[in-house]
């Protein structure tokens, strides 16, 4: 102990300790810095900028376009089609999937028996893959074979019909968030405090209003998270159609990140796709700015 | 007392109803996976039956030895494993040591490199899928470990969380690591990385569990059969000409299996983990 004072008094020492001071915060943070910057920043940036270049099949901009490929984009039918179906989808899978496990939650989180055992298996479609779930939906949903078409007594070709697609896509999706929006609701409801629910008791309030006049307020915070969550997964999905649709029948599930996809990897048509990343952004971006004007005035922050 | 008697009688009532409610509930939600599980102990004739059925006649283990020996599934398991446990140290570490960073030291502009971050998470990564391919492969890093790897690395929610966690450690730790003349980098280790144990399990869970289920990424950067991960193998395991439900189901199950366990086992550590990461401003 003495022998370090005695070292960090020399001046030169001194002198390198406190520019170790201030470049250590630094060396935390860097590696941080560095992979957000090279995964996030950068091609967010290069993304927009390379938007208005024209693109070659290795993906190299080339020549300064314009708006050329937002022209090219905007005359597309398609892409207009893949608007419609990814706020269609959004509309379908959002408001459902929250309530659903907005109810769940609820409901386990209510003291009863075997609640242990249920908050594990509202948990446990979160530890499902989109993959997994897809290869069982298309089993399930099957219109010949499948036992849901069996059970609810219709023949309806969920993934085959241009009118069902979208629509089987949705309860996939719907069934498929119920762990993660479980999760954050339960977490959620779980440290709402005590002593209000007490007080409330004490005023003779039931279940149902405990529920509406207490905990829901206390947890909008939480819901808004995952509205917005929700909203951005809604109007990015992708995955399922990779698996399941691959954008048909006649482009009833072509999504918007499908698209991008596949003008991208399958047509080489990289300006395109560069150019519809950049609408994407600008679609969710206003949809995320009207959402925050709604938090003003629907959540309550304790 | 009377009180107390008023709500041991109100929940005797509603503790059984809300129980019944709550295991149906249970019951419909797993019904998926319940039906995958059944179907993957069925011969393909049986599944090609009508009226489907629920409750395989025999316990048929052909689609499991299809599986487990007619494809690289091994292999993808594997695949899977490393790049799960590798992009999740290397998140942890990166994650807590900018937290550490947040929580505890002073330097410029701290303010404006923790939102910059933070404000990452707002901008959809699916749309910059291209770009990220693009940068990926210009590395040569297409069909290799790192390749599959390296954007996981850095995730600025999980900095979030530990930062949150973090902050609700007291200042007194450090004045006094502070005093008996501790450097940052022992404090750092020995101190707040024991405290921080809960959060960095839950943490830990819930990465690998979200890269063990990766799907989008992995697909597009490998492009031999031997670097494919688990889930998109399994997808693979039918064609567009021909559906192999059975074997199919078989794979789903073999896949299910070590996140249900995990998920099963740590229920709580998910929850906690979730808990210390929310928004308290």
């Amino acid at each position: 102990m003495q022998q370090m004072s005695a070292v960090s008094h020399t001046p030169v020492n001194k002198k390198r300790q406190q520019v170790f001071q201030r470049i250590e915060p630094f060396l935390y943070l860097i590696p941080c810095l560095f992979f957000v910057a090279l995964f996030v920043y950068y091609p967010f940036i290069k993304t927009i900028i390379n938007s208005f270049f024209f693109i070659n099949k290795e993906g190299i901009a080339h020549r300064f376009a314009g708006f050329t490929n937002y022209i090219q984009l905007f005359q597309d039918k398609t892409f207009y089609v893949a608007v419609k179906n990814s706020l269609l989808y959004t509309l379908m899978v959002v408001p459902s999937s929250l309530l659903l496990s907005l109810i769940l939650a609820l409901i386990a989180n209510k003291k009863s028996m075997l609640n242990k055992v249920s908050t594990v298996a509202f948990l446990i479609p979160m530890a499902v893959s989109v993959s997994v779930a897809a290869m069982i939906f298309n089993l399930l949903l099957n219109p010949t074979i499948g036992l849901f078409d069996y059970v609810a007594n219709i023949s309806i070709p969920w993934f085959t019909d241009s009118h069902y697609a979208l629509g089987g896509l949705a309860i996939f999706n719907i069934w498929l968030s119920i762990g993660f929006n479980f999760l954050f609701f339960t977490a959620a409801i779980r440290n709402v405090p005590k002593d209000v629910i007490e007080s409330a008791d004490i005023a003779g309030a039931n279940w149902i209003q405990k529920t509406i006049h207490i905990v829901i307020p206390l947890i909008s915070p939480t819901l808004f998270f995952l509205f917005c969550m929700a909203i951005i997964g809604g109007l990015m999905m992708v995955s399922p159609v990779l698996v399941l649709t691959k954008g048909g029948p006649d482009l009833s599930t072509t999504t918007l990140v499908y698209l991008m996809y596949t003008q991208a990897y399958q047509n080489g048509n990289y300006g395109y796709s560069f150019a519809l990343s950049v609408v994407i952004f600008v679609i969710v971006g206003t949809l995320l700015a009207l959402s925050f004007k709604f938090e003003n005035k629907g959540v309550y922050y304790g | 007392m009377k009180k107390h008697n008023g709500t041991m009688e109100k929940k005797g009532k509603s503790y059984y109803i809300t129980g019944i409610i709550t295991i149906i509930l249970a019951i419909i939600i797993l019904l998926p996976i319940i039906y995958c599980f059944f179907v993957s102990f069925m011969a393909e004739s049986e599944i090609n039956s009508y009226p489907p059925k629920f409750i395989p006649k025999s316990l048929y283990f052909g689609n499991y030895i299809q599986v487990l020996c007619g494809t690289l599934l091994g292999r993808f398991s594997i695949n899977s494993i490393i790049l799960a446990l590798f992009a999740t140290v290397a998140r942890i570490v990166i994650a807590c040591t900018s937290a550490f960073a947040f929580s505890f030291l002073d330097f410029p502009l701290k303010k404006f490199f923790f939102f910059l971050i933070l404000a990452s998470m707002v901008i959809p990564g699916d749309a910059l899928i291209v770009t990220n391919y693009l940068t990926v492969t210009s590395f040569n890093l297409m069909d290799t470990y790192l390749g599959v790897m390296i954007v996981y690395f850095s995730d600025a929610m999980y900095m979030f969380m530990l930062r949150q966690y973090m902050k609700s450690i007291p200042p007194d730790f450090r004045d006094a690591s502070v005093m008996d003349g501790c450097g940052n980098f022992r404090f750092f280790t020995s101190i707040i990385m024991p405290i921080c144990k809960p959060i960095t399990i839950s943490v830990f869970i819930s990465s690998f569990v979200g890269l063990w289920n990766a799907y989008v990424w992995p697909l597009l950067i490998t492009n031999t059969p031997e670097m494919r991960t688990i889930q998109v193998g399994i997808t693979m395991l039918s064609t567009d000409e021909n559906t192999a439900f059975g074997a199919t189901m078989a794979g789903a199950i073999i896949v299910l299996i070590p996140t249900i366990v995990i998920f099963v086992l740590f229920k709580e550590k998910i929850i906690s983990g979730v808990t210390a990461g929310s928004i308290k401003g």
